[in-house]
């Protein structure tokens, strides 16, 4: 299968490794990843705060950055990128009357997949330690967040694969479901609101005992793992395509607060 | 998400009207963050109900369908308004009922201040209602010399301590139980001055309470959860029991409704009523 590389731009930016983590999972089963130089950021922002008619153009940037490019899927490590490609796009382009790029849109958002819902769903993935080789042997809990849940239905998805990784041992998370208080530009504009959620999140995940919290969106990942560096905790945050990708050759290392990954086997 | 696009927000102007507080929500949050006591308060109330409501919804095995059905027949309401609310009017009407048009909040409260000056008094007992929270029907009751007494526990609660109802289905979220002891010693009249803040021993000063002002009231006013247009009828949906007493024993019942409550038929209502079981908060 050819799958097509979206790498968000919160992993391009400060989670290059969460990228190239996905690429070699993809590849370690065979597949061929190609990626759309075009792409650039899918406008949730925007969306989410409103700015509908200045979304058009961030839209019509993924959908040509994607549409040329030859692909069965496409795959982004990111719950709420996905649903604003999958969720959102097609809706700015229809509210903003234009039908053409509604439809181009939505063929795109059709053959868009979080991760978790492609390894599990389209590629048959139902244990990271024998079909990924994964292997990790850490002490983690994992913290769903609220767009692959809500907007995608991830389910259990990221959890599921993160228990078959060998090695690792996954302790459940108190108010799992509960959000970490990131919401993009929300911690932003209502920052003392979002760093009273983070408090709650981050004692939830102390509580635990886990050296390490995962997630499926680098974002959330980030708020989180600034409020446990800021309480001076030695608990760090880690994507699951980090883990997956994660093998007993090429162990991603956890180092305080910052992880340093070996090369990435392929 | 939402497939309907309303537009952006206008600007809200604090302090006017009901819809917006009295200063924006990060000053206030900036604020009230440091009052330990309420995040306290919140923290425990928040998560009972949180638990509560993730036990109904692990019983409904259709859960999600019967959210997309409920959020399917709003839309439809909406795409035919005109149509239902003629028909409701219709039906209703046949069946004894007056309806009254009020094109906004100033018309709506004139009309009910009317209907109970028509009845000759000046107390009137209500259903919890947020489309009267949202036009300010007590307060102005209040200018016009008319006592409205709040009948849920809650609102009852958050009436007496002279506050605002802090979330729209549980009103008084932020009150402790000691605290609720300390509103009813201060403002309950012939309240034991002995009260604990036992919740039973609580319940029971408010029913005590109440029960003098459902025997006494002649008029009495609700909001409305649903209407069905085919059937020309009102629905209420509450657990204390004392929504079932403002309905059946005042003599006049005032329904302060939206337009937007409407479902077409009873078939809907039922699958409304399903969602009911497990509201965001579980409360219901």
């Amino acid at each position: 299968m050819k799958i097509a590389l979206f790498a968000t731009c919160i992993v391009d930016a400060m989670y290059p490794r969460t990228a190239r983590a996905t690429v070699a999972i993809l590849e370690r089963l065979g597949h061929e990843v190609v990626f759309p130089a075009g792409q650039a950021c899918c406008g949730q922002m925007h969306v989410n705060s409103g700015y509908l008619p200045e979304a058009v153009p961030v839209v019509r940037n993924h959908v040509e950055a994607f549409e040329p490019q030859e692909y069965d899927v496409a795959v982004a490590p990111s719950g709420s990128c996905v649903a604003s490609v999958k969720h959102q796009h097609a809706m700015v382009a229809r509210s903003c009357g234009d039908a053409a790029l509604e439809a181009r849109a939505e063929a795109v958002g059709a053959k868009t997949y979080e991760l978790s819902a492609l390894l599990t769903d389209v590629l048959g993935v139902t244990n990271a330690a024998e079909q990924l080789g994964s292997w990790f042997p850490h002490n983690v809990t994992y913290h769903p967040s609220c767009h692959g849940m809500r907007l995608l239905r991830l389910g259990d998805r990221q959890l599921n694969l993160l228990q078959t990784v060998g090695g690792i041992t996954v302790q459940p998370l108190p108010e799992a479901d509960q959000c970490c208080g990131f919401g993009g530009t929300f911690s932003m504009k209502n920052a003392d609101v979002s760093t009273a959620m983070l408090d709650d999140k981050t004692a939830n995940i102390t509580a635990t005992g886990a050296e390490l919290c995962s997630g499926g969106d680098a974002s959330c990942l980030l708020h989180i793992g600034g409020g446990l560096s800021r309480q001076g905790s030695s608990v760090t945050t880690l994507h699951f395509a980090d883990i997956l990708a994660s093998t007993r050759e090429n162990p991603v290392s956890v180092t305080g607060d910052v992880l340093v990954g070996g090369k990435v086997s392929r | 998400m939402s497939t309907t696009y309303l537009g952006m927000p206008t600007l809200p102007v604090f302090g006017q009207g009901n819809l917006n507080a009295t200063e924006s929500f990060p000053s206030a949050a900036k604020r009230e963050l440091g009052n330990a006591q309420l995040r306290a308060n919140l923290g425990h109330a928040t998560h009972t109900i949180r638990d509560k409501r993730l036990r109904v919804v692990g019983e409904l095995p259709d859960w999600e369908d019967l959210r997309s059905a409920g959020s399917a027949t709003k839309e439809a309401v909406m795409a035919q308004l005109p149509e239902l609310l003629e028909q409701f009017e219709k039906n209703f009407t046949a069946r004894g009922g007056i309806i009254h048009w009020a094109r906004d909040a100033a018309e709506a409260n004139e009309i009910v201040r009317g209907l109970i000056r028509e009845q000759g008094v000046d107390e009137v007992v209500k259903v919890k209602s947020m489309a009267t929270q949202e036009i300010g029907l007590n307060e102005y009751l209040e200018e016009q010399g008319i006592a409205a007494y709040e009948t849920d526990l809650a609102e009852l609660i958050v009436q007496l301590d002279h506050d605002k109802p802090s979330h729209i289905l549980v009103p008084a979220i932020h009150k402790n139980r000691t605290q609720v002891r300390d509103i009813f010693l201060r403002e309950m009249p012939g309240v034991d001055p002995d009260l604990t803040d036992n919740p039973a021993k609580l319940a029971e000063a408010a029913r005590a309470h109440l029960r003098r002002k459902f025997l006494s009231a002649k008029v009495a006013i609700s909001g409305a959860n649903f209407a069905i247009a085919d059937a020309g009828t009102l629905a209420v949906v509450e657990s204390e029991g004392n929504g079932r007493m403002c309905l059946t024993l005042p003599e006049t019942l005032i329904t302060v409704m939206g337009v937007e409550k409407l479902l077409p038929s009873w078939q809907d209502l039922k699958c409304s009523c399903s969602c009911c079981r497990a509201p965001p908060p579980g409360s219901g």
